[in-house]
């Protein structure tokens, strides 16, 4: 009974939708769909958002170490305003985020007369996009190891340096391979978020087509040009990448599973 | 308000965990069920409680078939191996809890909770949560909560487990005295026979999900029915004269084994054994001996004194005078 | 500063302070150095016109919708993943994220042909006469897809973690299913709960991509309010896109900090504080 409800409520707002994207993008046929996504503007929409995703993820993962291992090693004075701002980007409104950045480096902007001086335009240009991409992406990687890093506690770290292993080496030999897991599920994560982000991009990239329009962006504009089958193929190569998403991340929730006690202590053989 | 098991009957998946169980837990007594993990006793107790569906037999509760009657109608209380207190509430709600389901009176409840934490002496704790307790307050409090319903059955499963030796044995005296307060007929599992002997009127040793032996802790301890239950019971094997012909087997506890120095020209004087090693555990000293005759091994538990007095070190020979061997025939492996 | 002797404070409060410096603070100081270019009175006009009270009506409204819908079948959905084992559990539990991973503006696009009027969900309904796409129930239908996960993945670990024994201490107290899970089982699970509620609705009162394809986006009616800084944006007028932001950004903190009170207060009713 329960389970009838619960499964009915997801089917209607998860999977309906899911099997939509590909009965929409696969009407007109497999090679239609190929040919979609083989238009110009549509191919550099994907190197865009590909480069996007290259330039921003590394940049997260160094971020993300660094701040999930302050926040679980060490306590100093304003760590909770610390986090409090590490997680800003996600309850921040996507169009807010990009607003942001449009007042920092736009026409009239804090750094607006600055860029302008030097010929430099990051606001409706590629620049503008990683940057508020890597605005909303932010807090993934730190969010996804700071509990597992914090649940494990620091005694393997220890054990290896009283062993005699310096700071690096415990780190790359030792932490590293215990939390491998999160961090491949945070850099997962800020991928998809990177990849998929449309509302705080929208704000920052004038829509040029061929030139600042991400795959989001470029559904949208074909969209908007009735270009239905442009548009589905190019929601359905974003879906297969929400899919794998899923997939990596069953993977990795399977690697980390914690020891845990499920069950009161019962003691069934 | 005794409890009565009859050819009681339980497995997981195939696994049988508890196989044609049977025994009868007096009124007003403290009846211990004693066994090594894995033993079954845990699910017997759960069986008991309403928490399992036996598979066969049946439960008696002061005469009553309670075998399909539902956990809440039992009239059990349980007090958990992890206590399992309500933690967003308060130690009174806590032990209201019972009460309030009933839906007795106010006033009723607040006076039944005041006597309940009188009777666990902790008063000046009503207004905390559980997690601001110490594990043996706790495990008071979880007491307080099983008795405040007044059931007609207690059943305490591994009770002092999760305590440090020192509030154990607080706990266990406390207990006796509880008991002497409430007498309620209670069942209490434990894999720790010390605790079973001191507390207990009645005792059950389940081994391999069937009643290995039941009576009084002071016959079972001294009577061990089976090598097994000798065995669980603190006992080593050591092979015994064979006796008509069979094999036989004595059974050792470590603290009925007399030593004494071997004189050195009678070799016939009993059973000789060389001392391995030895070691000082406060007033008492383990060691651990060869048999010069075949090489069994055999472990010692002498005091302090009667060490001291025989002086021997290792690798010296003594002779060992063996009282209480229970000797079992037949083919017992060693 | 550091309480334990662990290497690399220096380092990692270096990366984190700057990292965030750079792109967290210094972006918000721009928002306010920009808002305080904006008289009081103008302030008011801009994020009190008619417009912009009817955007707020519909997007916390819609999300305050949305969010209750999930709090309810995010419960039983949570319930059923933990306590039930059937065939196809991983598979449903795998796709409770979708919405986490699926861009929003891809979901805003299938929910939108879905349920246009000629869409195969939006035909049927609107011969029953309910209109969804281009409507504000249109939104409240995107708002729950997004919202979805909050509810489940706040409560999922909550109710791995509750101790079973307690709910059987509660039977053989003599409580009934309805009142086990009443009185012990909700307790534990409120606050994370309420949690997941105000992550759902924090979520969907900023929401943009899933939203504008299906709201209609008709001022005054259809049109939320992350839209409308947009067309604002669209006019130059950075005064007015600047001042509804303000508003969404207080509310945004607004419901932060009532996540993390509920959070603190879920913690300290468990005694793990």
């Amino acid at each position: 009974m329960l389970i009838g409800i619960a499964l009915a409520f997801l089917g209607i707002f998860l999977l309906v939708p899911l099997g939509a994207v590909f009965v929409f993008a696969f009407r007109a046929g497999v090679g239609a769909w190929f040919a979609a996504l083989l238009q110009p503007d549509t191919v550099h929409a994907i190197q865009l958002t590909l480069f996007v995703a290259v330039v921003v993820i590394p940049v997260n993962v160094v971020f993300g170490v660094a701040a999930a291992w302050l926040l679980a090693r060490f306590s100093f004075p304003g760590k909770g305003l610390l986090l409090s701002v590490v997680d800003l980007p996600f309850s921040v409104s996507p169009i807010v985020a990009g607003l942001l950045f449009v007042l920092l480096f736009g026409r009239g902007g804090v750094f607006g007369a600055l860029l302008e001086a030097h010929g430099l335009r990051l606001i409706y240009a590629v620049p503008g996009i990683v940057l508020t991409t890597w605005f909303v992406t932010l807090p993934f990687v730190a969010r996804e190891l700071l509990p597992v890093l914090q649940a494990q506690g620091c005694a393997e770290e220890e054990a290896a340096y009283t062993l005699g292993a310096g700071a690096w080496r415990t780190f790359f030999v030792v932490t590293l391979p215990k939390v491998r897991w999160a961090l491949c599920y945070g850099v997962v994560l800020s991928n998809a978020r990177a990849l998929g982000e449309f509302g705080a991009v929208s704000v920052v990239s004038g829509h040029i087509r061929g030139v600042t329009s991400t795959m989001p962006l470029q559904a949208e504009i074909l969209y908007n040009q009735y270009d239905f089958v442009g548009c589905w193929s190019v929601a359905s190569a974003l879906t297969l990448f929400a899919l794998i998403t899923l997939v990596i991340k069953k993977v990795a929730e399977h690697h980390c599973e914690r020891p845990r006690l499920r069950r009161s202590e019962r003691q069934h053989p | 308000m005794s409890v009565d098991v009859v050819d009681l009957e339980k497995s997981y998946d195939t696994a049988p965990i508890v196989r044609r169980v049977s025994f009868s837990a007096p009124t007003a007594a403290i009846t211990a069920l004693i066994g090594p993990s894995g033993s079954g006793k845990t699910t017997l107790l759960r069986l008991i409680a309403g928490l399992e569906i036996a598979d066969k037999g049946r439960i008696l509760i002061a005469g009553r078939d309670v075998t399909t009657t539902t956990v809440q109608c039992r009239g059990i209380g349980l007090v958990f191996q992890g206590y399992a207190l309500f933690p967003h509430l308060s130690v009174e709600d806590n032990i209201a809890f019972g009460l309030r389901v009933r839906k007795q009176p106010r006033e009723q409840i607040e006076a039944r909770v005041t006597e309940m934490l009188r009777l666990v002496q902790l008063e000046h704790l009503r207004r905390r949560r559980p997690a601001d307790l110490s594990g043996g307050q706790r495990q008071r409090i979880a007491f307080a909560r099983a008795l405040a319903t007044e059931p007609a059955v207690l059943l305490l499963d591994e009770p002092f487990g999760a305590l440090d030796a020192r509030v154990r044995a607080e706990l266990r005296e406390w207990l006796t005295h509880l008991h002497e307060e409430t007498r309620t007929t209670t069942l209490l599992v434990t894999h720790d026979q010390d605790e079973a002997l001191e507390v207990s009127q009645h005792v059950v040793v389940l081994l391999d999900g069937e009643v290995a032996q039941m009576g009084a802790p002071q016959e079972v301890y001294d009577e061990p029915a089976t090598p097994a239950t000798a065995s669980f019971l603190g006992a080593s094997p050591l092979k015994a004269p064979s006796v008509g012909g069979r094999d036989a087997v004595a059974f050792v506890r470590p603290a009925d084994v007399r030593l004494t120095r071997a004189p050195l020209d009678d070799v016939s004087a009993g059973r000789f054994g060389t001392v391995e090693r030895s070691k000082i555990v406060g007033a008492r000293v383990k060691l651990v001996l060869r048999l010069v005759q075949g090489g069994e091994r055999v472990d010692v538990d002498v005091g302090r004194d009667e060490f001291e007095a025989l002086g021997a070190r290792a690798g010296d020979v003594v002779v060992l005078d063996v009282r209480n061997a229970r000797v079992f025939l037949g083919d017992y492996a060693i | 500063m550091a309480s334990r002797r662990a290497p690399g404070f220096a380092l990692s409060l270096g990366i984190t302070l700057a990292v965030t410096g750079a792109m967290i603070v210094v972006p918000l100081l721009a928002l306010i150095r920009s808002a305080s270019a904006i008289s009081f009175d103008d302030f008011i006009n801009l994020t009190m016109s008619p417009r912009a009270l009817a955007s707020y009506r519909l997007s916390f409204g819609a999300a305050a919708v949305a969010a209750v819908v999930n709090a309810l079948f995010g419960l039983v959905t949570a319930w059923v993943l933990v306590r039930y084992r059937f065939p196809g559990r991983a598979l449903v539990d795998a796709l409770v994220d979708l919405p986490f991973a699926l861009p929003t503006a891809v979901a805003g696009l299938a929910l939108c042909a879905l349920y246009a009027k000629t869409g195969p969900l939006g035909a049927p309904l609107a011969r029953a006469g309910l209109d969804v796409a281009f409507t504000p129930i249109g939104v409240v239908v995107a708002l729950t897809f997004i919202g979805l996960p909050f509810v489940v993945r706040t409560l999922q670990p909550v109710l791995e973690q509750l101790d079973v024994g307690v709910e059987e201490a509660a039977a053989l107290l003599g409580a009934s299913r309805r009142q086990i899970f009443a009185r012990v089982v909700l307790p534990a699970l409120l606050p994370a709960w309420l949690t997941g509620f105000t992550l759902a609705l924090a979520r969907g009162i900023g929401e943009y991509g899933s939203v504008v394809f299906i709201a209609g986006n008709m001022p005054l009616s259809t049109e939320v309010t992350p839209l409308l800084i947009v067309t604002r944006l669209e006019q130059y007028d950075v005064a007015g896109a600047t001042a509804l932001a303000l508003v969404m950004l207080a509310a945004s903190f607004a419901l932060l900090l009532a996540g993390n009170l509920l959070q603190r207060w879920g913690a300290r009713r468990l005694g793990i504080a």
